[in-house]
């Protein structure tokens, strides 16, 4: 015989299983180093239902400028947080103009941040300013597919600073997009160089990250790359792994790029997920005289005391295992700069007139994190 | 009867769900009040949160009592180049981490003769937990270095000919938040700069270059750079295009 309160108690049951699983998510968030304004807490879609989630910590530091540690990624409401990056940096911005002389090192002088304004960040385009000198901006970032008449406009969290480095400001841009990728980029501005106003010179910024799949233990990393088998018509991909330290050239050719995996991370189709380094150059990437810009991409294992690109040769001297251990990919872009008149002037012995930004950077692009897109209906 | 007792028990385990809820979603959604939540933010400072005047101080005595530290400096100056609160890895997983720590790498600087110092204090128990010798080319410029090139250069007959009745209007520019440069001020500020020609001292020694800018322009002349190890003066003659 059914009990005469058998409806009401089931019915409380499920209120507490739901009560008791909206709990436990939302108990859910990891224990982050940080706080205040230094945490950032972004789900997307910034209004209604959530459908993925990032979670991160920025820190500034002298001379490196924006820095991001502990970047959590939640792929769905029901799923576990994942540890994606445990420190990203700018390293170093090394600058050699066209006749050998100068060569700076920029992030060699502790400098500081400009300030931003809501004139930098406007509260209208989703912008907040933080502590002053980092701008956080929660943005529609176009398309994010099309299918006919269906269409999934996608969202990103941004955010940047200045770095004031005399002459010159560099952004540095962190975008955590809703689809997992997450994106970095430095922008040279400002004033052409004193007394070399016209002289052509390479901006190359080399960023550190600290690539920490699932927590640092067990990640490996793999060349991605692509090979036409000319002259026929078939294509092959292919990923061999990187099992010591080293530096690597990137071939556009072979769309190369750096895959990292941790070894007990699958996602629901038990496929293995990687995290795969993207360059985004704009034109190109120069190498110069000097070893550390003979390579693109390294690979070395994790000692918190490298973190100097322009000491990366030592870095992998003698080199070590790199396969199943803690990994550090670094990356250097290219901005060549042709000065142009529309960069200023000279009047009256002073350079007036400003460099308008030019950019170059990276994705990380998720691989086989998800199941399927959460995106498409 | 039978119903009597099922209502009691009924009754008890609806108490219980609720309650239980309650606790539940309120421990969630954080049932504390706005004041026991700042209070304990204070306590709850992260690892990476920025340093506060008190810690950057503490953290700076700390590094310069240490017998290590004075051993690499001597009695000589010594000029605090940063000091940033950092997280190291340990252990096997993340949840080892105390997100709380507060270690700070305290970076020191002796200018004369050069020599630098990385050290990392652990605030929490007053100690020093590594010394790491630097040798002068691993020391980031500072605010401080700029000041003696610009003073070094100020002493030069060329640069004081170049920039004549203003020399003494210029003065560096500051390190952190930078407000905008004044449409009236005069600056310096410089560049680290490494020579790749060994010939030339600045492919080993510590050199700044110093540009001067009224306002928001920069002077085309002079180009000064300064050795600051050899306490050299150089001033550039400009390319034309």
């Amino acid at each position: 015989m059914k009990h005469p309160y058998f409806s009401t108690l089931a019915f409380l049951c499920l209120f507490a299983c739901i009560a008791g699983g909206c709990a436990a998510a939302q108990a859910g968030p990891p224990a982050m180093p940080c706080s205040r304004a230094n945490l950032v807490d972004q789900k997307f879609p910034a209004s209604g239902p959530e459908i993925t989630h990032w979670r991160l910590c920025w820190q500034t530091v002298a001379g490196n400028g924006l820095v991001i540690h502990w970047a959590y990624f939640r792929a769905s409401p029901t799923k576990p947080w994942l540890f994606v990056l445990w420190d990203g940096r700018v390293s170093e911005i090394f600058v050699p103009y066209h006749t050998g002389n100068p060569r700076y090192y920029d992030v060699g002088f502790g400098f500081g941040l400009a300030l931003i304004s809501s004139q930098d960040c406007p509260a209208a385009q989703g912008g907040t300013v933080l502590a002053g000198n980092v701008c956080e901006e929660v943005r529609d970032r176009g398309l994010s597919w099309k299918a006919d008449s269906q269409v999934y406009r996608g969202e990103e969290l941004v955010l940047w600073s200045a770095l004031a480095a005399a002459n010159y400001n560099y952004v540095m841009e962190w975008t955590f997009r809703d689809d997992g990728i997450v994106m970095g980029r430095v922008g040279a501005t400002s004033h052409n160089l004193p007394s070399r106003e016209y002289e052509a010179h390479v901006h190359n910024p080399i960023w550190r990250l600290d690539v920490d799949l699932n927590g640092w233990p067990n990640d490996s990393v793999a060349l991605g790359t692509h090979t036409e088998n000319l002259p026929g018509p078939t294509a092959t991909d292919s990923e061999p792994l990187i099992s010591v330290e080293s530096g690597m050239q990137w071939n556009p050719r072979r769309f190369h790029s750096l895959n990292v995996s941790d070894s007990s991370l699958l996602n629901g189709k038990r496929h293995q997920t990687e995290f795969q380094l993207i360059p985004l150059p704009t034109g190109g990437l120069a190498q110069h005289q000097e070893p550390f810009t003979k390579n693109d991409f390294w690979v070395t294992r994790y000692n918190p005391t490298e973190m100097s690109a322009g000491n990366l040769v030592s870095y992998i001297s003698p080199p070590q295992v790199a396969a199943n251990s803690d990994i550090v990919l670094w990356y250097r872009g290219s901005v060549h700069h042709h000065p142009r008149d529309e960069d200023g002037e000279m009047v009256k012995g002073a350079w007036h007139g400003v460099a308008l930004i030019m950019w170059t950077g990276w994705m990380l692009k998720p691989h086989d994190l998800f199941d399927r897109t959460p995106f498409y209906p | 009867m039978r119903y009597r007792r099922g209502s009691l028990m009924f009754a008890v385990i609806t108490a219980v769900v609720l309650a239980l809820t309650f606790v539940g979603c309120s421990m969630a959604y954080g049932g504390l009040s706005a004041e026991q939540s700042e209070q304990m933010d204070a306590a709850e400072r992260g690892a990476l949160d920025p340093l506060t005047p008190d810690e950057e101080s503490a953290a700076e005595r700390i590094a310069r009592s240490d017998k290590r530290v004075k051993e690499i400096f001597g009695e000589r100056e010594v000029r605090l180049v940063s000091a940033t609160p950092v997280l190291i890895k340990q252990g096997e997983s993340l949840e080892k981490i105390d997100v709380h720590q507060r270690v700070v790498e305290v970076v020191l600087f002796r200018p004369e003769p050069e020599v630098g110092a990385r050290v990392l204090v652990n605030l929490a128990q007053n100690s020093v937990a590594n010394v790491e010798r630097l040798d002068s080319r691993q020391v980031p410029f500072t605010p401080d270095d700029l000041n003696d090139a610009f003073q070094l250069a100020l002493r030069d007959p060329q640069v004081q000919k170049a920039l004549g009745s203003e020399a003494q209007s210029f003065h560096v520019q500051g390190q952190r938040n930078m407000p905008p440069a004044a449409a009236s001020e005069n600056l310096v500020s410089g560049l680290p700069i490494r020579s790749s020609d060994p010939k030339d001292p600045c492919s080993k020694h510590r050199c700044l270059q110093l540009f001067f800018r009224r306002g928001t322009d920069f002077l085309s002349e002079p180009v000064v750079t300064v050795d600051l190890t050899a306490k050299h003066v150089s001033v550039e003659r400009r390319k034309s295009k």
